[in-house]
């Protein structure tokens, strides 16, 4: 995936989130930014996208998250050393779709549970919302960022000569 | 920083705000007529008992206003309060916010009650800058108030229950410690007791569903947000004086 396209793709996630907070708020129970950006983080393994683009797009996001600015840069970039870990530690590069779903789902709430911690600090921890039904929409999300992922990321190949 | 990316983005995003909430308005009773014929016979029943009412409130205020000068005590303190247009809405699963486009240039303060519509209670300011400011929405989680239940035909004369809620996101608020030995039907009006320093009779919303805990002591009770049921678009801010 290129820049650009990942700031394409970024931008059209902060309008799709800025208009569902009008006409239906209580639908988004998930932060599309945050899918995306751990999407491109664990499957982009050719690492087109320059990690100063990430940063800046991130910064972005935190100035209209729910809490004191920096926090969100901060936890995702916790989750992304994490995922860096565990792809270290367990070689899941080039994992199969559904694999690379489960995964995601996982690091999602991986950022959710860091969330709880940093937004409240100092006041009782905020748990996520654990419900089946959250993680049915979480999946839900997570595959469709994974599909956004995919159709951004193809890019027309050369035939060789 | 933060200010500075606000000052460019809230104009346009409050102006956009403000257009969607037109249309949204515009969509919704074009779908609702009938019901808005329904709603408009009951509400000007409504209203027709609430003008007897408020001429007894007149009477009683007169009354209290001249008690209070005999007995020498201080009127309430008044707020003044500042005008504010929402300019972002942030619902993300674990918190909601919002962003308002006026902050320490009007005074604004961490802590002031954000309301709208005849006293609604809408959320409590958490961060200010420069010229906008972060309002914690009263079904974040974070937000605890102190509450008490209003109007209850089990209830005697002048008695009300205290309680705290807390926000629970799409599920409104939850209301803690309230005995299960209290007598609470759903629709009841829970409002701002003025316990915790903010304006006492706040409307915070209504009881949705009453439960018996499974601990055995405290009740557990769901309240319907009064704003859910709105659209937002401008509201206001009490500054005391």
């Amino acid at each position: 995936m290129s820049n650009w396209r990942f700031i394409f793709v970024s931008a059209g996630i902060f309008l799709a989130e800025y208009l569902l907070s009008f006409f239906w708020p209580f639908l988004l129970r998930a932060e599309l930014f945050i899918i995306f950006a751990l999407a491109v983080f664990f499957l982009d393994s050719m690492r087109k996208i320059n990690f100063a683009i990430i940063f800046a797009v991130a910064v972005f996001f935190d100035f209209w998250s729910s809490s004191t600015f920096g926090n969100l840069t901060l936890i995702l970039f916790l989750t992304i050393l994490f995922i860096f870990l565990i792809k270290r530690v367990m070689l899941v590069d080039n994992r199969p779709n559904f694999s690379a779903l489960l995964w995601l789902t996982g690091f999602y709430y991986f950022y959710l549970f860091t969330k709880g911690i940093l937004y409240n600090f100092g006041g009782p921890y905020i748990f996520p919302n654990l419900s089946i039904i959250n993680l049915i929409e979480t999946v839900s999300w997570v595959s469709a960022m994974l599909i956004i992922y995919k159709i951004a990321s193809h890019e027309k190949k050369i035939p060789r000569f | 920083m933060k200010n500075s990316v606000f000052i460019v983005f809230k104009r346009p995003l409050g102006s956009t705000h403000y257009f969607l909430n037109q249309t949204k308005q515009r969509v919704f009773s074009w779908f609702r007529t009938g019901e808005i014929l329904q709603e408009n016979e009951k509400l000007k029943s409504e209203n027709r008992q609430l003008v007897s009412a408020n001429l007894k409130i007149y009477e009683l205020e007169k009354e209290n206003n001249f008690l209070r000068k005999e007995l020498g005590v201080v009127q309430r303190k008044n707020f003044k309060i500042a005008v504010a247009r929402v300019f972002h809405q942030q619902f993300d699963g674990q918190f909601q916010t919002s962003l308002i486009d006026v902050g320490d240039n009007e005074g604004l303060k961490p802590g002031m009650p954000v309301i709208f519509d005849g006293e609604i209670l809408y959320g409590i300011i958490k961060e200010v800058y420069q010229t906008s400011a972060m309002v914690y929405l009263i079904t974040d989680p974070r937000m605890t108030l102190s509450v008490k239940i209003k109007n209850s035909a089990n209830q005697p004369d002048g008695q009300e229950i205290m309680a705290r809620s807390r926000g629970a996101l799409d599920n409104g608020l939850l209301l803690e410690l309230v005995a299960n030995q209290e007598e609470i039907q759903a629709g009841e009006t829970v409002m701002t007791s003025g316990l915790d320093g903010l304006p006492s009779a706040l409307l915070v919303g209504k009881i949705m569903t009453v439960k018996e805990g499974r601990g055995g002591i405290f009740k557990e009770i769901k309240v319907e947000p009064e704003f859910k049921s709105s659209l937002i678009d401008r509201v206001f801010i009490l500054k005391p004086l």
